[in-house]
């Protein structure tokens, strides 16, 4: 046998016991071919284009997984920023955006993004539209998710969206107040965008892509955790760093065989493998358990952000080996609500929001699914966007902001939003006014690119 | 300028199972993975460009399925684990058997105190669809109280090896 019993063992302890999956397979599909000089004929193209490109998506990711024994926990799609495709009205951009969950609803995905919009230099009338409809579109539709870009390193940050998403973001969860404000989960504000990230809510299919593209987001957290533990308390952080980069590796290529495979039966070109390491609500699949079980008592304590760079900076070792192609995000996702072991960690008062903030500048991807008061004014969300996109101007890196303004809910109490979104606790925020400086608006020039300190 | 070939116009070059593409031409590689994922081959061929009179080639549905045999996989790892008990590789290699399923390699060691037996199978002459073979393998693995597995073996090479 060519592969040894305890690789074999290896690999099927990895996907029995330690929630190995691949997170999702998400199918780029272009719309530019859709635009038409009317709205209903426009989506009507749209419906055609994303059924039948996606039509065998679902069953393909599912006859990979029976043949594999890889679980494929998602199959999405990620389209054109809906923005791109002509200047309508807010209602016109609301009935693309059904048209979008009808589609989705139609080949058996469970999110579809690009209802999305770059404004980091500026708004046209289209994206206005666009941002306008955002709040009913996402409490009306199920299954679409809306990204907004405000700010880049080549362009600096755009002031003036920042201050209006920080009002978007209340409305949307105003306006689904019924279900603890889900929309805002379906709402991500990036800094530096990627157009290639498979991951909901801020997937879409960038400006500069193809027709139609295949793209892989792995996980595993459990897989790394389990390694780190089995090192035990005495192995140095050297050793740590090896042994995590080896697991990268093999997670990474799990990623990259299912991607070839997805890509060769759509007959769609295989994108990137996104080397994220993406936790879930599940016990023993969380982030904040792998950098306790570095060492640190509690995540959030002095030191979680030093682990937290070497963990993210090894899984980028190993991936980059493991494929040729990778995307995306890339690096350790530290979402609250959607990781048992950070919820904990915030519940425990051990990790704050500015904390958090902290360790967003060492890894993706920024601060997400976290909940915050409802009585929270929109100025200091945009602040909070403000100092996330500072972050990842200045970083070169993309970072971004998903935080849910919980209805009716103070610091302390509970959301529970079901499923891989999880529950989390409502962080207590400074409370000290932020106003006078978003009010401002305008644009914070692009940062210089020497003088690099 | 040279002939760009895309998912777009690749249709028009088709042949029958071919695609025959001008001297010199750019194919993406977009265009590239849609002649694979149909099953199609890409030639080279001596010719200036399209030519206008031919109508573009309607696509047969028929056609572009992909050839069945291609994807069928053949080496398959099975993997039981579960307590150690009498007669457990006899009742796996009877269900294997029953569907004329070769067995190439069979190892047997213990994980956790727990009985592991991976056997390397090729299914090539099985007389039922590999996803028929993986539920009557699950049955049996019930019957015996042990957690049998079966899953192509290129993700363990994938996996393991460079």
């Amino acid at each position: 046998m060519t592969i040894s019993t305890r690789e074999i063992l290896e690999t099927i302890r990895m996907l029995q016991l330690e929630n190995l999956d691949v997170r999702t397979v998400t199918l780029g599909i272009s719309l530019w071919d859709c635009t038409a000089p009317d709205l209903e004929k426009l989506c009507s193209n749209i419906h055609r284009k994303i059924t039948s490109y996606a039509e065998r998506l679902v069953p393909v990711a599912e006859e990979i997984e029976a043949e594999f024994g890889i679980p494929i926990i998602n199959k999405r799609i990620s389209v054109t920023p809906v923005s791109l495709l002509g200047a309508y009205t807010a209602q016109g951009f609301t009935r693309i955006a059904h048209t979008l969950d009808e589609a989705a609803q139609e080949v058996g995905v469970n999110f579809i993004g690009g209802f999305s919009a770059l404004v980091h230099k500026g708004f046209t009338r289209g994206e206005i539209a666009l941002l306008e409809a955002i709040p009913e579109t996402l409490a009306q539709t199920e299954r679409v998710c809306s990204s907004v870009n405000v700010a880049t390193t080549q362009a600096g940050i755009n002031m003036d969206a920042v201050l209006a998403m920080g009002e978007i973001i209340k409305e949307t969860a105003r306006s689904t107040a019924d279900r603890d404000g889900i929309g805002c989960a379906k709402l991500v504000v990036f800094a530096n965008a990627p157009e290639d990230n498979p991951f909901m809510a801020g997937a879409y299919h960038g400006p500069g892509e193809s027709e139609a593209v295949v793209n892989v987001g792995v996980s595993g957290p459990g897989v790394v955790h389990g390694v780190v533990k089995k090192l035990g308390p005495d192995a140095d952080l050297g050793e740590l760093a090896e042994q995590i980069k080896k697991t990268s590796f093999k997670i990474t290529r799990m990623g990259e065989l299912v991607g070839r495979m997805a890509s060769q039966r759509l007959g769609v070109r295989f994108g990137i493998v996104d080397l994220s390491l993406a936790p879930t609500p599940a016990v023993g699949d969380s982030i904040a358990n792998i950098l306790e079980a570095m060492g640190l008592e509690r995540c959030g304590t002095h030191g979680t952000t030093a682990a937290l760079a070497l963990l993210n900076d090894a899984v980028k070792k190993g991936g980059a080996m493991a494929s040729s192609y990778v995307g995306g995000l890339s690096g350790a996702f530290i979402p609250v609500s959607e990781d048992a072991g950070m919820v904990e960690a915030v519940s425990s008062g051990a990790l704050t929001f500015d904390k958090l903030e902290a360790m967003t500048s060492v890894c993706s991807v920024g601060l997400d699914m976290i909940a915050v008061p409802s009585d929270t004014p929109s100025e200091t969300i945009a602040a909070i966007i403000a100092d996330e996109a500072a972050i990842g101007v200045i970083n070169k890196k993309t970072t971004a902001v998903r935080v849910i303004p919980a209805p009716g809910k103070k610091a302390g109490d509970w959301v529970e939003f079901g499923g891989l979104l999880g529950r989390a606790p409502v962080m207590a925020l400074n409370n000290f006014s932020s106003a006078g400086f978003v009010r401002r608006g305008g644009q914070i020039p692009a940062p210089i690119q020497s003088l690099g300190n | 300028m040279q002939t760009i070939i895309t998912v777009d116009n690749i249709a028009r070059y088709r042949r029958g199972n071919t695609i025959c593409i001008p001297e010199r031409a750019i194919v993406t590689s977009d265009a590239r993975a849609w002649a694979r994922g149909k099953g199609l081959a890409l030639q080279v061929q001596k010719m200036d460009r399209p030519s206008r009179e031919q109508p573009p080639l309607t696509l047969a549905k028929e056609n572009l399925e992909t050839p069945e045999e291609e994807n069928t996989p053949v080496r398959v790892v099975v993997s039981v684990v579960g307590r150690d008990k009498v007669g457990i590789i006899a009742g796996v290699s009877q269900v294997l058997a029953q569907h004329n399923v070769n067995i190439l390699d069979i190892s047997q060691t213990t994980m956790q105190d727990l009985f592991a037996m991976i056997m390397l199978v090729d299914i090539a002459g099985c007389s039922e669809s590999f996803e028929t073979l993986k539920k009557k393998l699950e049955n049996r693995g019930d019957e015996l109280g042990v957690d049998i597995k079966a899953q192509r073996e290129e993700i363990f090479k994938y996996m393991h090896r460079i």
